[in-house]
């Protein structure tokens, strides 16, 4: 792609196989480099050691909430952007403390996609998440 | 709560009485009967003292009579059994015997005790032939027995000598007798009379219990009937027993039990009812929830499909964009019952702002006028000018709208008239959605707003159910009016915001 701008770099975390390289397959298409990984405790490894511009998570990582383990990502890459795809179910949103929740949904950094999501909606929305970050 | 049974009207009052007259009654036939026999005792006594006395003096009589032929026997040389043929017997006598102071017998009406020994009493002392005494009560031995004499001492001439006089023993006792024979037959009539009578009283006392024990115990046979329908589970009927004793408030308890034990079952039939409705609303939930991530797979791929991958032949770009857009309706299709379902069964939480009911439904129908032109539907929308505002979730109560106007179009394939109206009434803001359409039977009318009921081919039949949750969040109501092949009015009606502040 366009070689004199960083490209910006997405992790995504995703414990299904076929909808981890769909966002994989979608945002290197759309000229994003992309790191993929099914487990939660392996992303924070990864964020850890490498820097991500957002950080796209499922709801519902290996059993762990995925709102907790967006929380964690938040803490450890305060640049990224967190983006979680929610199932919808309350009960995904009703795991952890009443307060980290709500800090969490405060955050500038955070932000929600309900299933199923358009790819339009999606690029739409990394692209503004990534541009602010620029 | 039963009234108390009255004392009179009851079995156990009506038996007491009954009791109680029965036997004032026997006391006072007792005393009756008593009194009565009392008067007859005291005639039967004045009469038996008359026979008494008649007999000693007809006793009296005869004595006198004896002596005197005693006299005649000492004076003459006949003897008395030769007399005593043409003088008649005195009826109280037996026999007359003269005997000298020895005991010697000169003279009897009885032949064979002449010259014979009899037993008679010392001479009396003082004697004399013009001085009289007492007879003298002695025994005489004839024909072997022992008979009672009246010995009377005469002084002749000849010496002392004794007139024995024997009784007719039976005379007097035999009067004396019959008295006391018509005394105890008068007793034993009595007490036949009052044997007769208080039998006659226990026989009509023990008719009438018998009578009101049939009367009290035929009703339980229909309760024992009733009671043995009701332990085979039949609940639907009332024990018609109208009576004001303790088996009328038996009867009106048993119907009582059998009412509150039929709306118990019906509670438990609705809970079960609802149990299951929960579990089922949960598998779908559940269901719902696990559709979505293969949705999103879907909805993704199709998507980067279509922008990425499309021919570049034109005609053939065309098929493929024709296909992939039918997918996607389709998947638009499936998000929205996914959302109906989880919409369902979740909690409110309600954005509470105020609402304006006018611009919302406008909206609405701004969003449906494509697919109604394209079905031939005539929309028209109505308000009066005044504020329509409500408290409320606009998202939630938009999908309210739009749930209903989506219903009006599918319910008019070939074209119609869809009216909508907003206006203020009774402090309320009510809005009206009809549609001149296939209508709803009345058998289904009533179901429309449970949940998992639908009319449609397809669909969860979960739309009018989760409006009608949104309208009640939202303190509505929501009514329906239908008539089939002629329309369908759905009457929406919330309370003015700030008509509490």
């Amino acid at each position: 792609m366009k070689t004199g701008i960083r490209r910006h770099r997405v992790l995504v975390v995703d414990e299904t196989k076929n909808q981890r390289e769909l966002y994989r397959l979608i945002l290197e298409d759309a000229g994003y480099e992309v790191t993929t990984t099914q487990d939660g405790d392996h992303a924070l490894l990864l964020t850890r050691e490498n820097h991500f511009d957002l950080i796209l998570t499922d709801d519902k990582t290996n059993g762990t909430c995925g709102l907790m383990l967006a929380i964690e990502l938040g803490k450890q890459s305060p640049s990224a952007f967190i983006l979680t795809i929610i199932t919808g179910s309350d009960k995904t949103l009703t795991h952890g403390s009443p307060a980290e929740i709500e800090a969490a949904l405060n955050g500038a950094r955070f932000g929600f996609l309900e299933k199923p999501v358009d790819r339009m909606v999606l690029l739409k929305v990394v692209e503004n998440a990534t541009w602010r970050l620029k | 709560m039963i009234d108390r049974v009255k004392l009179l009207s009851s079995f156990r009052g009506r038996l007491m009485l009954l009791l109680t007259s029965f036997l004032l009654l026997t006391i006072v036939l007792v005393l009756v009967l008593d009194r009565w026999a009392q008067k007859r005792a005291t005639a039967e006594l004045v009469r038996q003292n008359q026979q008494v006395k008649s007999a000693f003096n007809t006793s009296f009589g005869d004595f006198a009579q004896a002596v005197s032929l005693g006299l005649q026997s000492l004076s003459s040389d006949d003897y008395l059994y030769e007399v005593i043929g043409h003088v008649e017997m005195p009826s109280t006598l037996k026999d007359i015997i003269v005997a000298d102071e020895t005991g010697l017998v000169k003279d009897s009406t009885l032949r064979e005790l002449i010259q014979q020994q009899i037993k008679v009493p010392p001479p009396p002392a003082g004697i004399t032939e013009t001085q009289s005494i007492d007879p003298v009560e002695s025994e005489v031995e004839i024909e072997g027995g022992l008979i009672k004499t009246y010995d009377i001492p005469i002084l002749t001439q000849k010496g002392l000598h004794w007139i024995v006089l024997v009784m007719q023993q039976d005379a007097i006792i035999n009067q004396i007798d019959a008295a006391q024979v018509a005394l105890a037959e008068s007793n034993r009539q009595l007490s036949n009379y009052r044997l007769g009578g208080t039998t006659g009283l226990l026989l009509f006392a023990l008719g009438i219990a018998v009578v009101i024990g049939w009367r009290f115990t035929k009703p339980i046979e229909e309760l024992a009937g009733a009671a043995q329908r009701v332990a085979s589970g039949d609940l639907d009927f009332r024990v018609g027993i109208n009576r004001r004793d303790e088996v009328g408030q038996l009867a009106t308890t048993f119907n009582e039990m059998i009412a509150g034990l039929k709306a118990k079952l019906e509670l438990e039939e609705r809970l079960n009812l609802s149990e299951r409705a929960a579990a089922i609303g949960r598998l779908t939930q559940t269901i719902a929830h696990e559709i979505r991530n293969p949705l999103n797979v879907i909805n993704l791929s199709v998507d980067q499909a279509s922008a990425k991958y499309a021919p570049e032949d034109e005609s053939r770009r065309k098929q493929f964009t024709r296909l992939l857009s039918s997918v996607k309706d389709e998947i638009a299709r499936l998000r929205h019952m996914v959302n109906d379902v989880l919409n369902y069964g979740r909690p409110a939480h309600l954005a509470v702002e105020s609402v304006d009911v006018r611009r919302l439904l406008e909206e609405t129908i701004q969003l449906i006028r494509p697919q109604a032109d394209e079905q031939n539907v005539e929309v028209t929308f109505e308000q009066d000018n005044e504020s329509a505002n409500v408290i409320g979730d606009a998202e939630r109560l938009k999908s309210c709208l739009s749930n209903l106007t989506i219903n009006a179009l599918q319910a008019m394939p070939v074209g119609g008239r869809l009216s909508a109206r907003v206006r203020r009434l009774d402090g309320q803001v009510e809005v009206t959605i009809s549609d001149t359409g296939v209508g709803i039977s009345p058998e289904s009318v009533n179901k429309i707003f449970e949940p998992y009921f639908s009319t449609k081919k397809s669909g969860f039949g979960l739309g009018l159910a989760v409006t009608k949750k949104i309208v009640e969040e939202h303190h509505g109501s929501i009514d329906v009016q239908s008539q089939i092949n002629q329309g369908t009015t759905f009457t929406l009606r919330f309370p003015v915001a700030g008509a509490d502040s």
